[in-house]
């Protein structure tokens, strides 16, 4: 990816050149650090929603056996 | 063409037309404003019958018109496409192209710059739909713009990101923006054929001289295509 190309308006004329040491070095720079990539939102709520669900069922089973273990003896 | 509509004026403005003279020109003229342009006529001009004067004369078309300026193609070699020296006497401009790149990964994206700015000036923002799924994204004080998706190197061959790009009042006073619009597959299962709206903003009033689409990432192939067209808004 070291070329360029460029469309004169006026002409027509497309022509391709060697990028600069500057777009060369941009290039690079950008590769490096790329824009962030789209989330699905919707599957990541989904995924915190059953990770919620979970923990509420092992609170509520620990909180069953806790209410067990308290059962008076006889 | 235009010498037998201009006979048929001389003959009108002597009198010695047929009796229903009007109809005929207007056949005529119907006629040869579906020709291709002729060199009688000034760009974008169409021939009119004027009727108080008994002549035939070009006028402007008052009526919205789109021409082509340039078209770009890719080579294999470059990741950038410049449309240079952009003609200042449109009101809006559109590009309409497709697009693959051979960098890495199956889908990818073209980004966007005007008057090669590639300071942080742009922001963007996309929604995606794919089967059921939707999704946004979007970034701030970019050094570029997101604007169409496109295929990449291993997506199935002939899978290209097709798309147009809008860009309203490119001369005006405004901060400046583009629209772009693509669906591209890259493969043949559900989900794997996508729609991406991508508004592109650019932190500039400045007039819009050229335009850069540059690959994400590796180089435009040698079968990606893009047309420039020039909008005139009409009367």
């Amino acid at each position: 990816m070291n070329n360029k190309i460029i469309v004169d308006c006026t002409t027509g004329a497309q022509v391709e050149e060697p990028l600069t040491d500057d777009e060369v070095a941009e290039r690079e720079a950008a590769a490096a650090n790329p824009p962030p990539e789209p989330v699905d939102r919707l599957a990541a709520l989904e995924e915190r929603v059953n990770a919620a669900a979970a923990l509420a069922e092992q609170a509520n089973a620990t909180a069953q056996d806790v209410a067990q273990a308290m059962k008076p003896t006889r | 063409m235009v010498r037998e509509v201009d006979a048929i004026s001389e003959d009108i403005t002597l009198g010695t037309a047929s009796p229903d003279p009007e109809s005929t020109i207007e056949a005529l003229i119907k006629a040869h404003n579906n020709l291709p342009r002729d060199t009688d006529l000034s760009d974008g001009q169409l021939l009119s019958w004027n009727a108080s004067e008994g002549v035939l004369e070009g006028v402007d078309n008052g009526a919205y018109a789109v021409e082509k300026i340039a078209t770009a193609s890719g080579t294999g070699a470059s990741g950038t496409i410049t449309f240079a020296s952009i003609p200042q006497t449109y009101r809006h401009l559109q590009i309409v192209g497709s697009a693959r790149l051979d960098g890495a990964g199956a889908a990818s994206v073209v980004l966007l710059r005007f008057n090669g700015d590639s300071s942080a000036n742009y922001d963007w923002q996309l929604l995606r739909g794919n089967d059921t799924t939707v999704l946004a994204s979007a970034a701030v004080a970019q050094n570029a713009g997101r604007i169409l998706g496109a295929t990449a190197v291993t997506a199935p061959a002939n899978e290209y990101g097709n798309g147009t790009i809008d860009i309203p009042d490119y001369t005006g006073p405004q901060l400046k923006s583009a629209r772009g619009n693509s669906v591209y597959r890259y493969g043949t299962s559900v989900g794997e054929l996508r729609i991406e709206d991508f508004g592109a903003w650019w932190d500039s009033v400045a007039a819009i001289t050229s335009v850069s689409l540059v690959a994400n990432s590796g180089n435009f192939t040698s079968d990606t295509v893009f047309d420039l067209y020039g909008i005139k808004a009409g009367a």
